[in-house]
């Protein structure tokens, strides 16, 4: 299952970056919905894509794989997402194929 | 019941790993939670939660306090490992034991867990081997059997890739993330040996990753920018760069990976540097400069071999081959430089991770157990259920599930562990108590699954319960939608519209919907030309105008800032909130403009100007129905099309006396009038035409069918046939004549396919001329000239003019016959 959509995943990456790099004070609402609309068609597909920024972390979240920056150990918040969390959705079935990778800091 | 082992387990200094051998197979069991192959070997403690795996690793970087990796290195050594926040202490052995439980439960095949192969490194002296042998112990095996991992690698390869082990001597190359080993194995008196190791247990792929930061990332930094302190502030917990620092050893890893099998690797990242200029960082590593920052690692493996190579006065044509296991052993410079430093064979056709477990998988499926088996592994000692009453709410508005966990019995030494059957929660091993009260985080609108275990001291699963809890889709106090929600669209083929469904009736209130279509039609900037966006509630196989239009944007050119094109882009946002107001909102793509408007459900959209337009198109169309009619003779239908006829006439009378500023009451019960109305015309005149309109159907099926049989027909032609003759029953079952004309447009598109592949012949135009010249034309007198003109061609065989007066004569077909009841000028979206 997981190797059937790689490729899927590579371009979800890409696009997960180009919106990161696009967003912001600088981001026009047209841009944003762009973003909205690729997202939408990878929903079509069955594919979830979900960007945990700004969450609260801790070792139960099996859906991010973390490093951990500066001192704090606890009371973590993700800060950086380099990779998005990605599903599969069939009825009521949900499937995680590709673990957020991520930042987190002390809040 | 098997009378061997099966169960192999590498017990790795960074990660681990559990196989099964069964009938001349290794299956590498993945674990549950990430369906990885392999574990980290880290142990965190928090709280009352032991840790194992990924998630331990993440925290060992930041405290030495409560989390524990490499521990393998000190087994069977008096060492141990104090938690920070307790006075507790913990030997290797225990902590490996914890490592060996959660690889238990990756047993997902319920095989025995009895009985286990667990490997050891070469380098093992006795006491340390028996340390292992007593983790395996500690974590419930009855019997543990060790294994040099060389051996099992070697065994893997020659089980797996057809390597001869039967004589002569090789080396096992084991370069992981952290650690180096190096083994000499041969065959000696028919017995697989371990003959000299040697190894460096601090050479290995992380420190490559370092590298790449160090000797790159740094000096190329410091070039495109101005930094007073870069290593500290990126290194230190302190530093202002620390969040990238943890960015870049991801970035160098995943560039490691790409050169594997590219010969450029690209790092890309931001960073405002100390005078607040921002920097778009841009690398390109090259192979051959990696190579250049790894090269003294691997010649100091290449020392390593040459020392067992001189002690054991061998030369290099002594040995076979050299097996390489590990991560980092894809580097292709260490493959390289092996091959050109000894000349031989270099193995690498298995997965140089999973190799050693595999191996141990091999010779546990050959090894007889020493024990009676007892027990089979999952569950096994199940407990009553009643013992534990769990406690949840089904379905949930917020973003956690509480779940009460309720012990009605002793619960020393027993711990429980809570895991999402979707991978992205697990709560870790932790101890019971007689009330457990767990926030378990659900995925948004969707079914979320989890599994409940309760373990006993030995990690044997002692109970088990599935938990199914939905977030947000099925609201305990969510209403659902009475009727169905559409959008009108075009149905160019035959200028009329149709119903496209947005919600279906049933579901749960709130909705919200995105969906794009396109502009049938070119719209001019400042034109009074208009798209008509209307959302309806009703019946989708009725036409819209026999519904309840609930929301309506009209658009003319005027609106626009420049001109719309046929077959851009909009984008419509429907939502319907739990009071049922409608908001709709159109994104026109290529203006890059927005209209949006929210209509409450208990205002009306209705005004005089639309139910006139409505009426008056029923009327022209039942005028032109009733004129066919009367000529088939069908005197019957004509009738009751009269009687419709002059409840239209009547209604426009009342409409002509409503003021046009009347209250939207009034004009809502018109409107229902009118709905009336145009049921009853669909259903007289469905049950008129719809017969006509399947023998229609069929004859374009027939005529579609046999264009297949042509020679110019290809397979696309068929495949595109089937699909539209996929659902041929349901179509015809439900009768909506739009619908069915839609797939007549289609048929007769595979054909005039086909058709213009064929060449055609002078008997074809004259035959088709001869079926046109006697059909009913819309302007008779042109109609007749042309005729004239197409006789004397016939007569000439002038072919070629044949085909102009068909063409034009085509043109001048009257539409009479066409049974489109609710023909209009469309919406604009298609």
């Amino acid at each position: 299952m997981q190797e059937h959509y790689t490729s899927l995943c590579q371009i979800i990456n890409q696009i997960h970056g180009l919106e990161a790099k696009l967003s912001g004070e600088q981001a026009s609402s047209a841009t944003e919905r762009k973003f909205q609309r690729i997202k939408k068609s990878f929903e079509e597909m069955n594919l979830y894509i979900y960007n945990p920024i700004g969450e609260d972390y801790s070792e139960t979240r099996l859906d991010c794989e973390a490093s951990i920056a500066g001192d704090a150990l606890t009371n973590l918040k993700i800060t950086e997402v380099i990779k998005p969390i990605i599903s599969v959705r069939t009825g009521n079935s949900n499937e995680i194929i590709q673990r957020a990778v991520v930042i987190v800091e002390g809040k | 019941m098997s009378s061997t082992i099966d169960l192999g387990i590498d017990l790795g200094t960074t990660n681990s790993a559990i196989a099964h051998y069964q009938e001349g197979n290794v299956v590498v069991f993945k674990n549950p939670i990430n369906l990885k192959e392999t574990l980290a070997s880290v142990v965190a403690f928090k709280k009352d939660r032991i840790i194992v795996g990924d998630k331990a690793r993440e925290m060992l970087q930041k405290s030495s306090q409560n989390v524990f990796g490499l521990f393998k290195r000190k087994m069977g050594t008096t060492e141990t490992y104090l938690k920070g926040d307790s006075m507790e202490t913990l030997t290797p052995i225990e902590l490996s034991s914890m490592v060996l439980k959660e690889l238990k439960n990756f047993n997902h095949k319920e095989v025995t867990t009895d009985s286990v192969v667990i490997t050891i490194p070469s380098a093992f002296d006795t006491i340390q081997s028996n340390a292992t042998k007593k983790a395996g112990y500690a974590a419930g095996f009855k019997e543990v059997v060790l294994l040099q991992e060389p051996i099992a690698a070697s065994l893997a390869y020659a089980n797996k890739s057809n390597l001869d082990i039967s004589d002569g001597k090789w080396l096992v190359y084991d370069l992981g993330g952290g650690t180096f080993d190096v083994a000499l194995t041969a065959i000696d008196d028919g017995e697989l040996k371990i003959l000299d190791h040697e190894g460096d247990n601090y050479l290995g792929g992380t420190d490559f990753d370092k590298a790449i930061i160090d000797q790159f990332i740094i000096p190329e930094l410091e070039k495109l920018g101005q930094f007073d302190n870069l290593v500290n502030d990126l290194k230190l917990a302190t530093g202002k760069y620390n969040r990238l620092y943890y960015k870049l050893i991801f970035l160098a890893e995943e560039a490691k990976k790409m050169l594997t099998t590219g010969t450029v690797a690209e790092i890309e990242f931001e960073i405002t540097d100390d005078q607040g200029k921002d920097l778009e960082v841009y690398l390109e590593l090259p192979r051959a400069t990696f190579e250049k920052f790894i090269a003294a690692s691997i010649d100091r493996t290449i020392e390593l071999i040459d020392t067992i190579i001189s002690r054991n006065e061998l030369s290099q044509t002594d040995l076979k081959c050299i097996l390489l296991i590990g991560g980092s052993t894809y580097i292709p410079y260490v493959r390289e430089k092996l091959k050109a430093q000894y000349g031989i064979e270099m193995n690498t056709s298995l997965d140089p991770t999973t190799a050693v477990v595999i191996g141990a998988a091999y010779y546990a499926g050959i090894k007889p157990k020493r024990i009676k088996p007892t027990t089979t592994s999952t569950p096994t000692n199940i407990v009553p259920s009643k013992d534990f009453k769990l406690a949840y709410e089904r379905i949930v508005r917020d973003d956690s599930g509480l779940l009460i966990i309720a012990a009605k019995r002793e619960t020393e030494g027993l711990q429980y562990r809570i895991s999402r059957t979707d991978g992205g929660y697990d709560s870790g091993m932790v101890a019971m108590q007689a009330q457990v009260t767990l926030d378990l985080p659900l995925v948004a609108n969707t079914h979320n699954g989890f599994l409940l275990q309760i373990f006993d001291a030995q990690a044997n699963p002692c109970f088990q319960e599935e938990i199914g809890i939905t977030q947000g889709k099925f609201s305990i106090d969510g209403q659902p939608l009475p009727n169905n929600i559409c959008l009108e669209v075009d149905a160019l083929e035959n200028q009329t519209t149709f119903l496209e469904p947005i919600f279906k009736k049933n579901d749960i209130l709130p909705l919200r919907k995105v969906i794009t279509k396109q502009v049938s039609q070119t719209i001019l900037k400042g034109s009074d030309q208009e798209i008509v966006i209307k959302v309806f509630e009703g019946d989708i196989d009725s036409i819209p105008a026999a519904n309840k239009l609930i929301g309506m944007i009209s658009l003319s050119g005027e609106h626009l800032e420049r001109d719309l094109v046929k077959g851009s882009d909009v984008e419509l946002t429907l939502e319907i909130t739990e009071s049922r107001d409608l908001k709709v909102a159109a994104y026109f793509t290529l203006t890059d403009q927005e209209f949006e408007n929210t209509f409450s459900s208990s205002e009306s959209n209705i005004t005089k100007v639309i139910l006139l337009a409505e009426l008056q198109s029923f009327e022209a169309n039942l005028n032109q129905r009733i004129k066919v009619l009367e000529r088939e003779g069908n005197y019957e239908v004509a009738g009751r099309a009269m009687s419709i006829k002059a409840d239209i006439e009547s209604l426009r009378t009342t409409l002509d006396a409503v003021v046009e500023d009347q209250t939207s009451d009034d004009f809502y019960i018109l409107d229902v009038k009118k709905r009336e109305i145009a049921k009853q015309m669909q259903s007289v005149f469905n049950t008129s035409f719809l017969t006509k309109t399947i023998e229609d159907y069929y004859e374009a099926k027939n005529r579609t069918s046999d264009w297949l049989l042509d020679k110019d027909a290809i397979e696309a032609d068929r495949k595109a046939f089937e699909d539209a003759t996929a659902n041929e029953q349901k179509l015809l079952r439900d009768g909506n004549i739009t619908a069915i004309k839609m797939k007549m447009n289609q048929l007769s598109t595979i054909s005039q396919r086909i058709a213009r592949r064929t060449p055609i012949t002078n008997d074809d135009i004259e035959m088709t001329y001869m079926m046109i010249k006697f059909h009913p034309f819309v302007e008779q007198e042109r109609a007749q000239a042309l005729i004239e003109k197409g006789d004397e061609a016939l007569i000439s065989k002038n072919h070629n003019a044949l085909i102009s007066v068909i063409n034009d004569l085509s043109k001048l077909k009257s539409q009479e016959g066409n049974n489109d009841l609710f023909k209009n000028k469309g919406t604009g979206l298609k």
